[in-house]
């Protein structure tokens, strides 16, 4: 694959088009920089992107965000959304660890009066914010309270303190997915994951404190209590052992289904 | 040349080996001794351990990424290396493989990296002129 192979849309925005290949349904839709994409066309993302857009059922283009690199034959950092009843559901596309999230976390600190205290924030935080693949977070569940965080979501995190009703507002679905059954999920699974509440992980999960320096939106910035020139905190956690654990039984049953 | 091994091969964002040997029992066991070597596992010495696993699988290479699960998992939740193995295989009455190996190691004293999961991407065992291999990726 070459950039020439791509129609650029914008600075940022490219596609590959359907003319590519012959097998390709829908366009893939690519965010990134010139300087980006050179250095991401040196993996198979954009190959495994293109593989992506021959999947049945698709709806619209598959995106592929800036973090694109090569994944379990969708790429990482890559988008696409499958119907019913022609739609497939891809193990591939959802990788290894299910319901990872980031977000942003807006502060009323202002960087010029912290800024002498960044090495004890960024010591607290490594303190108080458990991290490693495997390592236990600050609770200890029985199997019974982890299932009513399975089906319950952040709602849980709510009722016991640890999240706000503006929270649950400003997360995908309120933080719940309507009929979500823990009975589905092995005990294994389980195991895995009931002392990780309030864990980190590890891999490529993170806590990064950053300062505002430019705003493009006004507007939308003041309405997500983004301000210039203060701190912010970027999380990106989630899956855990449980999530690993339980993305493994449907990926043994399509692959046995597929031979 | 090695009869039997393992060695770290590239990849984009997580890891990967290369596994071989003579026979379908040390390649598993080759494999199980890669996932150590890689997370740089150091156990407390002079303690042992013994379990006994037994797994079953539609093929050989879901019978590996079972086997390897599970270490991992021991090493996760058990704090617990295994670098001893006697495996055996059989036919279960499903129709599936199984695999049934007698483990032996000690509790981990460090571990530099945990894997989260043995991967099926691109895993094929296969023979070559070194007996049988296979790569193997890992998600960390």
């Amino acid at each position: 694959m070459n950039i020439k192979d791509l129609i650029q849309i914008s600075d940022y925005e490219w596609e590959i088009p359907t003319s590519v290949r012959d097998d390709m349904r829908v366009p893939v839709r690519l965010f990134a920089s010139r300087e980006l994409l050179e250095q991401i066309i040196g993996d198979k993302s954009l190959d495994q992107a293109i593989n992506a857009a021959t999947l049945p059922g698709l709806v619209g283009r598959v995106i592929v965000m800036p973090d694109m690199h090569q994944g379990y034959g969708f790429p990482i950092g890559g988008v696409a959304a499958t119907e019913f009843p022609h739609g497939v559901v891809s193990p591939g596309a959802i990788g290894y660890d299910i319901n990872c999230g980031v977000r942003l976390l807006g502060s009323n600190i202002e960087f010029k009066s912290a800024h002498n205290e960044i090495n004890t924030l960024a010591t607290l935080l490594n303190k108080y914010c458990p991290s490693g693949v495997g390592k236990a977070g600050p609770l200890r569940l029985t199997l019974k309270e982890l299932d009513q965080v399975l089906r319950d979501g952040s709602r849980w995190a709510m009722k016991n303190g640890y999240a706000t009703e503006a929270d649950l507002s400003r997360t995908e679905e309120d933080g719940c997915l309507q009929g979500a059954n823990p009975d589905k999920i092995s005990e294994r699974a389980k195991e895995r994951g009931r002392a990780q509440i309030g864990s980190l992980g590890a891999g490529n999960h993170f806590i990064e404190v950053d300062v505002v320096e430019e705003l493009f939106d006004q507007n939308a910035a003041s309405a997500m209590g983004i301000h210039k020139g203060y701190l912010t905190v970027q999380i990106h956690c989630g899956s855990r052992g449980a999530g690993s654990g339980t993305r493994s039984a449907p990926i043994t049953f399509s692959s046995s289904k597929a031979r | 040349m090695k009869v039997k091994g393992f060695e770290e091969i590239p990849h984009a964002a997580d890891w990967a080996m290369r596994v071989w040997a003579g026979d379908l029992a040390s390649l598993f066991a080759e494999a199980a001794q890669g996932i150590n070597k890689l997370a740089g596992v150091k156990v407390v010495e002079g303690v042992k351990t013994k379990r006994l696993s037994q797994t079953e699988a539609p093929d050989y290479e879901s019978l590996l990424v079972a086997f390897l699960s599970e270490l991992i998992f021991l090493i996760e939740q058990e704090n617990l290396a295994f670098s001893g193995f006697d495996i055996h295989f059989t036919k279960a009455v499903n129709g599936e493989y199984r695999i049934t190996a007698n483990l032996e190691g000690a509790p981990i004293q460090f571990i530099g990296k945990a894997i989260k999961a043995a991967t099926y991407h691109n895993l094929k065992i296969s023979k070559t002129d070194r007996g049988l291999e296979a790569e193997v990726v890992l998600d960390v």
